[in-house]
């Protein structure tokens, strides 16, 4: 019997688990392992500080989501051994294999920026990127009278690169409604040259942190928070003060690469753009957060990755050339408030422009303009998440990015 | 209970297990969906109403009413030729909706409407004003006009309609180009320095042309002379940018060429990612929007 350890079983690890359950010959066997078995929707995380969705609605048994034909285990994942072709498990259990798809995603790590995890965590300096972390934030939301609130991202890469924006734009509606906005500042603070970085998307979109009232602070590397004063600081030496502060820390790899020495300085592995094959280990597959290949952190490049990883490894297995065809493919809604929503549909090379998708001249939905169906499509994403896409069926969308529906410019 | 009974029980039990499953799935599709579907009937209802407010139905209602009226004047039939002769309708209304076509038809509505006013005219009238070199162009237009009757009518043969050259004719003989590319990339903004080509914002497009000479010359713009610590991290991130197909931020530069993330600041002042990067010839570092 041969062995397939699929390692995570977030999106990436759950969708390659039941997919390769079903296409492997008979003569393997799929195992997953994962550390705890809370799946968490994290699209849905940005919407509990604003009191939208309860903690407890993003949150299913991880197992219950895979096919039974897989053999399932909880166990945190101790260090892997790339050569012996092992992985040691918590309980001190050996896992040995022939292939290794790695899909532990990342974590965010706040101990990394000096003074973050000080005295005003969770009190008065949050994250939303954890259950833990959006439920407090919601809480102090809760009591929020105004103030200066700033919205930063410490470093890129980060999960879903969009998610700082989209806070920005539901907590200027939030305020709104609350009728705090005139007593609140509104601060966006980000280590990148704009808040859009594309150029055709800061043409179309350049005006909306103006036209909200929101300040932005560019080029601000964060360094450190000071220990005693409610100031960021950058690294170089400017300040930024805040009566609330929301951050998304620094993001890293899964501990158990960083601790078997497989990733990369932040702990993502080394991964080829087009095969998902690892550039160390021929035997080792990646995707979804835990690769470094440079495209969003973000479910739907796990999901598109999911429709060409499947092939590779029944073409390793059989020893034919492996097919390059991840394109970089990703797309994401915006949330920017007042139940509207951005579309933006992108890869590697190709910068999300305007136009509409999947169906030119139709839509339903607008790339990289507001509205309500937009909106509406998030929202009813999260259904086709739990029971279409982490099953590792088909949705029907194209893996690929097609520019069909995209004006350029 | 025979192997053959359990067999078929388990078989019976996968069936189960299946059934189970498709019913969660349709449970959880009406659960997610009830609340979505609220908001889309509210938020269709709300622009339906600015439809309304804009009298969109009232107009709406009124062309059903033409429709009714066309179709007890017109049969099908009627319809399907005046479809085939669409094309030609509307070169036609482009032709008479030409500026100086409407100029004329605008002074000639103008006359008739003081009609009542013109004093008759009698041979000796007509004779005299003849000597007016307007009527005398006006005259040599509808004689144009007339010829132009005589001969489509005279032999059969039907008169010359001038079309623009955009007409529809043309348009379907250029449409046989082939269809987009559907991953092709669309041209960015480009500006050309010292021969080679960068984005709007000074960013070499074509990595490979990058040499020492024309990191010397990008970074004497940045005001910037190169010393050994920032060949280390020019010669890095482009080393790196090469190997992960991304540009490396501030502080994997720092770290992997071993300046120290300080020293960063010191060597590429104030923006020192997008300094080394353009420097090194490779992409702005950049988030997905």
């Amino acid at each position: 019997m041969k062995e397939l350890l699929v390692l995570g079983a977030g999106t990436g690890g759950s969708l390659m688990a039941n997919k390769m359950a079903r296409m492997l010959p008979a003569d393997w066997r799929v195992t997953v392992v994962d550390q705890d078995d809370k799946h968490i929707y994290q699209p849905g995380l940005l919407f509990v500080p604003f009191g939208d969705l309860r903690p407890d609605e993003l949150v299913r048994p991880r197992m219950n989501l895979i096919s039974s034909d897989v053999r399932r285990i909880i166990q945190p994942i101790d260090r892997i051994d790339p050569e012996a072709k092992t992985v040691a498990l918590g309980d001190g259990t050996k896992l040995t294999w022939d292939i290794l798809v790695v899909a532990t995603g990342a974590q965010i790590r706040p101990d990394q920026t000096t003074g973050m995890t000080g005295q005003f965590w969770r009190k008065d300096l949050h994250e939303f990127y954890s259950l833990e972390g959006s439920t407090a934030l919601a809480q102090r939301l809760e009591r929020f009278e105004g103030g200066r609130l700033v919205v930063n991202l410490a470093d890129m890469p980060i999960k879903c690169p969009v998610a700082p924006l989209e806070f920005t734009f539901l907590a200027d509606a939030w305020l709104k409604k609350q009728g705090l906005r005139d007593k609140t500042e509104l601060v966006f603070v980000t280590p990148l040259d704009g808040a859009f970085t594309k150029p055709t998307a800061a043409r179309a979109l350049g005006g909306m942190l103006e036209n909200r009232n929101i300040s932005a602070v560019t080029n601000f590397a964060l360094s450190d928070i000071d220990a005693d004063r409610r100031v960021a600081r950058s690294y170089d030496g400017r300040e930024v003060d805040f009566d609330l502060m929301v951050t998304v820390p620094l993001h890293g790899g899964a501990t158990p690469i960083r601790a078997s020495g497989l990733g990369d300085d932040l702990g993502f592995l080394p991964t080829h753009k087009h095969t998902l094959q690892s550039r160390d280990y021929p035997h080792i597959f990646a995707l979804g957060d835990a690769t470094d290949l440079p495209i969003s952190k973000a479910g739907a490049v796990a999901h598109f990755q999911g429709d060409v990883l499947p092939d590779n490894i029944l073409r390793y297995i059989d020893g034919r050339p492996l097919w390059p065809g991840y394109d970089g493919h990703a797309n994401c809604f915006i949330e920017t408030g007042h139940n509207k929503a951005m579309l933006i549909d992108f890869n590697y090379d190709t910068e999300p422009l305007p136009g509409r998708f999947p169906l030119p001249g139709i839509g339903p939905f607008s790339l990289l303009a507001e509205s309500e169906i937009n909106h509406l499509g998030k929202l009813a994403f999260k259904w086709a998440y739990w029971n279409v896409l982490v099953k590792g069926d088909e949705l029907p969308l194209d893996h690929r990015m097609l520019m069909y529906g995209k004006r350029s410019g | 209970m025979d192997i053959d009974q359990i067999a078929r029980l388990e078989a019976i039990d996968k069936k189960l297990d299946y059934i189970v499953e498709r019913q969660q799935y349709t449970e959880d599709f009406i659960r997610e969906m009830t609340p979505v579907g609220r908001e889309a009937i509210t938020a269709l209802a709300a622009r339906l109403a600015v439809w309304e407010e804009r009298g969109l139905f009232a107009i709406g209602t009124e062309l059903l009413g033409l429709v009714d009226k066309l179709a007890d004047h017109y049969g099908p039939e009627d319809v399907r030729e005046l479809s085939g002769s669409v094309v030609a309708i509307l070169d036609t209304v482009r032709n008479v909706t030409q500026p100086d076509v409407l100029e004329f038809a605008n002074e000639a509505t103008d006359v008739l409407h003081d009609a009542d006013k013109v004093k008759p005219v009698g041979p000796m009238g007509a004779a005299a004003a003849v000597r007016d070199v307007e009527v005398q162009r006006g005259l040599g237009v509808a004689l144009e006009i007339l010829r132009h009757l005589g001969r489509s009518h005279g032999n059969g043969q039907k008169p010359q309609v001038r079309r623009p050259t955009t007409s529809a004719g043309d348009t379907v003989s250029s449409s046989s180009k082939t269809s987009p590319e559907p991953t092709k990339c669309p041209p960015t903004e480009v500006v050309v320095w010292e021969g080679h080509r960068f984005t709007a914002d000074g960013f070499l497009l074509d990595t490979a042309v990058w040499d020492d000479a024309l990191a010397i010359k990008m970074a004497a713009g940045l005001g910037i002379d190169l010393t050994d610590d920032h060949w280390a991290v020019v010669r890095w991130a482009r080393q790196d940018y090469l190997t992960t197909g991304a540009s490396p931020n501030v502080r994997r530069m720092a770290s992997g060429s071993g300046v120290g993330i300080r020293q960063m600041y010191a060597l590429f002042p104030k923006t020192p990612g997008k300094a080394a990067a353009m420097v090194a010839g490779i992409p702005k570092p950049a988030g997905c929007v």
